[in-house]
């Protein structure tokens, strides 16, 4: 055994220089790291745009909350309210603004369904 | 871990990790270093968890890379038989020497997969059997059988 131990040892195979084999592997690395800094970007967009969703959707909440608030209950409450309950008085209060805007609202909902769908093909055109 | 201070890692390692790959891959080169080139990125990519040995860790994964090809597509039998077989030999000073390293070269592809493994990384790149055991995720014990038996199975088909 100890024949066959020394010629294996004896006889390590060589390989060609590696400059070249070094050279491909920094350009790779180099291109890893081009794709890890656009995920990365890719990443703060997509936190930026959520939280810009976000605001705008607490902005638009708060808007709408204000316009119902404002808006004067039902001057003659269907049966199945509960007069005086702050529950019913809202629901009263929406109902109103629903009638109110519905021209406005109906339309809104359209165009913000419409970007939400539009979104994803607009930040990847592919 | 930085990218220069990666390649400066490898610098020192390029030579054996390329050398085992391409003992494994029967003496093909060009397949060796596409096995490292992938190897080597797939470690970039994972060296901010990286922390201990790190050519048993590129070994590992050079390792890993290599069962990952051959379950893909397995070495055809053709290989050891090819001019691809003992094309890391080219380098060698003499005839008789080139020779000697083709016939480990073509004895080393016929014997099991496990064993060359384990002769390559002792003999070659002078590895103890604690780290080809890390390398090749097994016990030592295992290790030490293939290390036995692959000299057995080698003895089978080289002149000494």
């Amino acid at each position: 055994m100890k024949e066959i131990e020394e010629f294996l040892r004896e006889n390590k195979p060589s390989v060609p220089n590696g400059e070249d084999f070094m050279i491909e592997l920094n350009a790779r690395l180099e291109a890893v790291e081009k794709i890890k800094a656009a995920v990365c970007a890719e990443r703060r967009l997509g936190r930026a745009r959520l939280l810009a969703a976000l605001l705008a959707g607490l902005a638009a909440g708060g808007l709408l909350m204000a316009l119902v608030l404002l808006s004067p209950t039902l001057p003659e409450a269907p049966g199945w309210l509960v007069k005086g309950s702050f529950w019913s008085d809202l629901l009263s209060r929406v109902i109103v603004f629903l009638k109110g805007w519905q021209m406005y609202l109906l339309p809104a909902i359209a165009l913000v369904a419409t970007a939400l769908g539009l979104a994803p093909l607009l930040s990847h055109p592919r | 871990m930085t990218r220069e201070r990666f390649i400066s890692e490898v610098r020192g390692c390029q030579g054996p990790l390329r050398r085992f790959l391409a003992s494994l891959c029967s003496g093909n080169t060009a397949l060796a270093d596409d096995l490292a080139q992938e190897a080597l990125v797939k470690a970039y990519v994972k060296s901010d968890a990286f922390s201990g040995n790190f050519m048993a860790w590129i070994f590992r994964i050079a390792y890993n890379c290599f069962i990952d090809h051959t379950r893909r597509t397995p070495l055809a039998s053709e290989d050891i038989e090819s001019p691809e077989a003992g094309r890391i030999t080219n380098t060698v000073a003499t005839e008789e020497a080139a020779s000697r390293r083709d016939e480990v070269q073509r004895a080393l592809a016929l014997i099991p997969e496990k064993e060359r493994t384990a002769i390559v990384l002792h003999y070659f790149e002078d590895m103890p059997a604690k780290d080809i055991a890390a390398v090749m995720r097994a016990p030592i014990g295992t290790v030490l059988y293939w290390l036995s038996s692959g000299r057995k199975h080698l003895k089978q088909h080289i002149r000494l």
